[in-house]
């Protein structure tokens, strides 16, 4: 294991060098960073910053002797300066990289889920009116443009959407009938079984739907949003069972009454929780979240039985996902309080920058001006990244479907909510390790328009300046932050399939 | 096995799925910024400030203000209140707007919210003196003497008074005199002292001088080869003191300027007259603060003891006091946020910055003990930049930003004028640039006289059959008048259109001669001159710029009638490549006002070797009468200079203007009111103490 460790490690290593020579030598090559000087009028002042540029970055040496130059600061540390700013790259960096984090992080773990559960539904529904439906979606958010997209979304999401929070915030007779006919195609094709059976689901499925949206509707939840201890009890059993049936399988008495318990313990505090959550910070909520997984792995071992880590997994995972909607419940209960702040002006969806500085609020209204600034950015971001995922998931959930242990599991007599979800999905999965660490690189590339589009001064936008100006420093720290993420994911991947995958035996030797 | 043979197809897919990506950026970066468009980088300005200065009562007379017409006190609105939100373009990355490097639009806007300045211009282009911060007194025209005194209680926002050793600081920068004259840069690019004879002084091992004075000595320091220094030698480093600043009036004042006793004027005495000297006087972003320079440079804590030290610096010539300033005044005030010092963002004026969040977003908030200068209505003004100018319509949309000033695009306008029903209204007017086409004289091109033997009158008569070509009206219906109905041909090099001038300029400098193609004119023209057609002019033009490239080719279609092949010179340099006339004949660029004054502005564009002549223009009448403008003191001797000037550049078919740049203000009426424009910086933010937040 350490080494192959240190093999990939070595690899990646010459990898990150070589192409980091590449873009140096083009970077080199594309112009002169000190074109700018012509604007410099004062001779003193121009040979002064002409001096000091050209020493910092030792223009007066040949390319590739400059490039090892660069490469030994940088193994000290240091990224070097900007030549149009003079100022050390990294003090830029340094605070840009958080920003990208964040918009990458959450648009690459959205896609992951949303695209991995849409391709694994279409793949068990195989050329369903679902499934062309997705198809169709997915290539159309492949050949859109992201500065296209960023620009509709702000238009819809973020400016409709708050001229209709403030105007209505209740849905037209219109929206609630095409509502519900896309539920119907939706839920009808994905649907299981007789075209009854699938009638019928599907008239639950629009029922459902619509009854939340006229209950939403006529409260005008979404300007005073929350859940309540009603909704929250619904989901925390909702989850409990879920889990367990992915999990464990319903028949796990064991598994199944440590999640329940577990889902009971969150929705009793839910009601203390209200009070203890007013004043809090994020090491609290971390704190908190990391306790209740604590408690989850407690009841499942205090139900015991002879799989108890397996019970104390189903209400661990079960406790945290609780804690998510409490979270989430409770943040929403400050959304009307951010809405309200002059700050907002009763439009709370924004569309530039990535937070509203000028807030002077708790944890809960930044927590809100969190996410009402990553939404449309997240968004834009997500769409070509879940296309990605939707298609591979679901052609490798179909090749996992068609093995021939598929077909002995079903032969077995298992239920086929057990083959898909404990057979077929882990196995599916495995490939999909692969995806995300290539994707990375196409997320951190979408990110650089994405940043501009929506006004964040993060990575991606310090990459374009840096472009433009000829400035090969910031252009080089993003490139090797990039690069070295790629890699690394890359690594973390090839080590996912040995848990994924119990035949993979990373070693020196090989076993067969 | 099989599984990580599956991966490695995924692999080769996905890096197709990567490309695409790169490509798309790749893609966006080229098509993306019209708000980047260059405009002419130079400043050209325009109307004699004279006319108006001089019937405001003393003004422009010995013992008159020496800075605009005085103002007097100003009406106390009562309390500011409320927020206004505006968007701009870019960051401000100076507090020092004074310095070349810095020295920007992006910085002016800030700096004219946060301080104060002796004089301003009112929506009339009227220069206005601030008489509540400070006078300027004329004292004699011969030699031209000014008092600059600035009123007792105007205070930085740290509490110190504004006084004679801001005056100092400002004079002391821009005067050139205190940089090392005596630097020179060696090949190998260190600083070095130089001798008599310019070159770097070189220190011997035994450390004795050797200068190039002794040539024998000199010699032996290098290696004859490869002419480097041979070891034990080296350069004698410079102090170098430097300041990154100039201004043409202040190099004229060489005398050390008197402080009077309280310490709150200084007058100093130029070595020869200056005709612009109205406009010279410290607006709102030309003062910085003289106890936190010499403090910070020195590291004095007492801002009294600070002041101090930077005039005895100054009055002494202190080359080892002053290297630290300079140092601390260049770079000092660089920065794109909020800095951790809080003395390099104090202020003189109305707002106290509160808030810079990294090159995303500025907070200003009223100062409470300001009393000296118009009174602002408005509590807060957040300042957000929004580089995408269809990201600011966006936000302005969204409500996220009250008011913005984008590069006027029909694109743009359409949709601002969409947003009507918002409570969005649009201001549409002249902005500060004007277009121009020019003619290069001195490159053996078509226009040049060596082409045709010397001969004089056969160039000017392609020059002129070429400026019968240019449809000035159909470019100005086709492109300006969508983003400004009112547009109109600019008749003037020198005017701007509706100031006091231009009408009589205009009217008798022989440009309306152009106003329509003549075709058969320009035919006649070139027929009598004996030149036959095609005649090619290279063409050059910004390559980025689609506007210019529609002028370009409205330009090629008629002038093709007369004859001129007009070849497409776009280029993506085009501003750099200016002084090189060997590449073009005829070059179309904008020219951008930053001030109203007599001659400074477009001087050099006209003159023999002026920096802004690109094109070998060189008229002794022209050179004659500049040099009579800029001795005038008479208001009206110094329109009839420039008319006198502006006929003949149309007698010698120097080129033509075009139009004046369209400019588009679009603010919230739901948010703010009073919002208002000049076609000089601070544009929009002109007069900012009429904004009102509403609702």
């Amino acid at each position: 294991m350490v080494a192959f460790i240190a093999r990939r490690l070595a690899a990646a290593f010459f990898v990150v060098l070589a192409s980091s020579f590449i873009v140096y030598v083009m970077m080199a090559y594309a112009g002169d960073p000190l074109a700018f000087l012509i604007e410099i009028t004062d001779d003193n002042q121009r040979r002064a910053v002409e001096q000091a540029v050209t020493e910092n970055l030792n223009l007066d040496t040949p390319v590739v002797a400059r490039y090892f130059l660069w490469l030994g600061d940088i193994f000290q540390g240091d990224f070097g300066i900007s030549a149009r700013t003079q100022l050390p790259v990294w003090d830029e960096l340094s605070f840009r990289i958080p920003m990208t984090l964040k918009l990458v992080g959450t648009a690459l773990l959205l896609s992951i889920l949303v695209g991995v559960a849409v391709g694994v539904v279409t793949a068990i529904r195989q050329y369903s009116g679902f499934d062309y439906l997705v198809t169709f979606f997915t290539f159309v958010f492949f050949a859109l443009p992201v500065f296209w997209v960023a620009v509709i979304l702000k238009n819809a999401g973020g400016i409709n959407f708050n001229d209709w929070l403030r105007d209505s915030a209740q849905f037209s007779p219109t929206f609630l009938v095409v509502a519900g006919i896309l539920t119907a195609i939706v839920v009808y094709s994905s649907a299981g079984g007789s075209p009854a059976r699938k009638a019928s689901v599907a008239a639950i499925g629009v029922a459902a739907v619509e009854g939340i949206l006229i209950y939403v509707s006529v409260t005008r939840w979404m300007r005073n949003p929350g859940f309540g201890p009603v909704v929250v009890g619904l989901l925390a059993i909702g989850i409990a069972v879920a889990v367990t049936a992915v999990m464990a399988g319903w028949r796990n008495t064991k598994a199944r009454n440590s999640a329940l318990t577990t889902a009971g313990i969150g929705i009793v505090l839910w009601f203390p929780l209200q009070t203890w959550l007013d004043d809090t910070s994020i090491w609290k909520i971390l704190g908190l979240g990391v306790v209740a997984v604590l408690v989850g792995v407690a009841v499942g071992y205090a139900w015991g039985g002879y799989d108890k880590g397996l019970s104390a997994n189903c209400a661990a995972v079960v406790a945290l996902l609780v804690s998510v909607v409490i979270f989430v419940d409770r943040a929403m209960q400050s959304w009307d309080d951010y809405s309200a702040n002059p700050v907002i002006r009763n439009r709370p969806i924004k569309t530039i920058g990535d937070r509203e500085a000028r807030l002077d609020g708790d944890f809960w209204l930044t927590t809100n001006d969190f996410f009402s600034h990553l939404v449309l950015p997240t968004t834009a971001l997500m769409l070509i990244s879940v296309a990605t995922y939707t298609r591979y998931s679901r052609s490798s959930m179909l090749e996992v479907l068609n093995q021939d242990y598929i077909r002995t599991a079903r032969s077995k007599g298992l239920t086929e909510r057990t083959v898909v979800v404990r057979h077929a999905l882990r196995n599916a999965l495995i490939p999909l390790a692969t995806v995300v660490a290539l994707d990375i690189g196409v997320v951190l590339g979408g990110a650089v328009i994405t940043e501009t589009v929506f006004e964040w001064n993060a990575m991606g936008r310090m990459f374009i300046d840096g472009l433009n100006n000829l400035d090969p420093n910031p252009v080089m720290a993003f490139f090797v932050v990039i690069a070295v993420t790629a890699v690394l994911f890359n690594l973390v991947a090839d080590l996912m399939y040995v848990v994924l995958d119990p035949r993979i035996r990373i070693s020196g030797a090989a076993r067969s | 096995v099989s599984t990580r043979r599956r991966s490695r197809t995924l692999l080769s897919l996905l890096a197709v799925a990567s490309v695409g990506a790169l490509t798309t950026v790749g893609a966006a970066s080229a098509t993306t910024p019209p708000g980047t468009e260059p405009v002419g980088t130079e400043a050209a300005s325009t109307e004699p400030a004279g006319t108006a200065a001089a019937g405001g009562g003393g003004v422009g007379e010995v013992g008159g203000s020496a800075c605009g017409i005085p103002h007097g006190p100003y009406e106390d609105p009562g309390a500011p209140a409320g927020e206004v939100r505006v968007g701009w373009n870019d960051p401000l990355l100076s507090f020092n707007n004074s310095t070349i490097h810095a020295g920007a639009v992006a910085n002016i806007n800030p700096l004219a919210l946060m301080n104060s300045g002796f004089s301003y211009y009112d929506a009339d282009l009227q220069l206005i003196n601030n008489d509540q911060f400070g006078t300027c007194t004329l004292d004699s025209l011969d030699p031209l003497t000014i008092t600059y005194r600035i009123n007792e209680g105007v205070t930085w926002s740290d509490g110190v008074q504004v006084d004679a050793a801001d005056m100092l600081l400002v004079w002391g920068s821009l005067s050139t005199i205190f940089n090392d004259e005596n630097t020179v840069v060696t090949p190998d690019g260190i600083t070095a002292e130089a001798d008599e004879n310019g070159s770097p002084i070189v220190v011997g091992p035994d450390g004795a001088e050797i200068t190039s004075v002794d040539e024998e000595a000199y010699a032996s320091a290098f290696d004859p080869e490869s002419g480097a220094l041979l070891e034990g030698f080296a350069y004698k480093e410079s102090a170098g003191v430097s300041f990154d600043g100039i201004d043409e009036f202040f190099e004229l004042v060489t005398q050390t300027p008197v402080i009077s006793d309280d310490g709150l004027a200084m007058t100093l005495t130029a070595d020869s007259f200056y005709v612009d000297y109205p406009t010279v006087a410290p607006k709102s972003d030309d003062m910085q603060p003289a106890h936190i320079v010499a403090g910070r440079a020195l590291g004095i804590d007492d801002p009294a003891a600070a002041k101090q030290a930077l005039i005895d610096a100054f009055v002494n010539d202190d080359a080892a006091a002053l290297k630290p300033i300079a140092d601390f005044w260049n770079r000092g005030f660089d920065t794109d946020e909020l800095p951790d010092d809080p003395g390099v963002y104090v202020s003189n004026g109305p707002y106290n910055l509160t808030g810079y969040t990294q090159r995303a977003e500025m907070t200003f908030e009223a100062r409470e003990d300001y009393t000296w200068g118009p009174k602002p209505q408005v509590q807060t003004i957040v300042y957000r930049i929004i580089g995408d100018p269809t990201a600011a319509v966006q936000a302005m949309e969204n409500e996220e930003i009250d008011m913005i000033q984008p590069q006027a695009t029909s694109d743009l306008l359409t949709q601002l004028e969409a947003l009507a029903d918002r409570g969005i209204e649009v201001q549409t007017g002249d902005g500060a640039t004007y277009e121009h086409v020019d003619l290069v004289v001195n490159n053996g091109g078509p226009f040049d006289p060596a082409t045709y033997g010397g001969d004089d009158a056969t160039a000017l008569a392609v020059r002129q059959a070429f400026l019968k070509t240019v449809p000035r009206q159909e470019i100005i219906d086709r492109l300006i008048v969508p983003l400004n109905p009112e547009a109109a041909i600019r008749n003037s090099y020198t005017q701007v259109p509706g100031s006091p001038g231009y009408d009589e300029i205009a009217q008798n400098n022989g440009l309306a001669a152009y106003d329509a193609v003549d075709i058969a004119g320009a035919q006649a023209l070139l027929e009598g001159a004996g030149v036959t057609a095609p005649i090619q002019v290279r063409f050059h033009y910004a390559a980025n710029n689609p506007r210019r490239a529609s002028e370009y080719e409205l330009i090629r279609d008629s002038a093709a009638q007369a004859g001129f092949e007009v070849l497409d010179g776009a280029s993506p340099n085009w501003g750099v490549e200016l002084p090189n006339t060997d590449i073009y004949d005829a070059a179309l660029f904008g020219w951008q006002s930053v001030d109203i004054d007599v001659a400074a502005g477009h001087q050099p564009n006209y003159v023999t070797g002026g920096d802004n002549n690109f094109y070998g223009y060189s008229s002794e009448v022209v050179d004659g009468l500049y040099d009579e403008l800029t001795a005038s003191t008479d208001a009206a001797q110094q329109q009839e200079l420039l008319l006198q000037i502006e006929q003949q550049l149309v007698a010698d078919a120097f080129g033509v203007p075009i139009f004046q740049f369209p400019e588009v203000l679009a603010y919230n009426t739901t948010y703010v009111s009073g919002a208002d424009s000049i076609p000089l910086a601070p544009t929009m933010f002109y007069a900012f103490w009429e904004w009102q937040a509403a609702g």
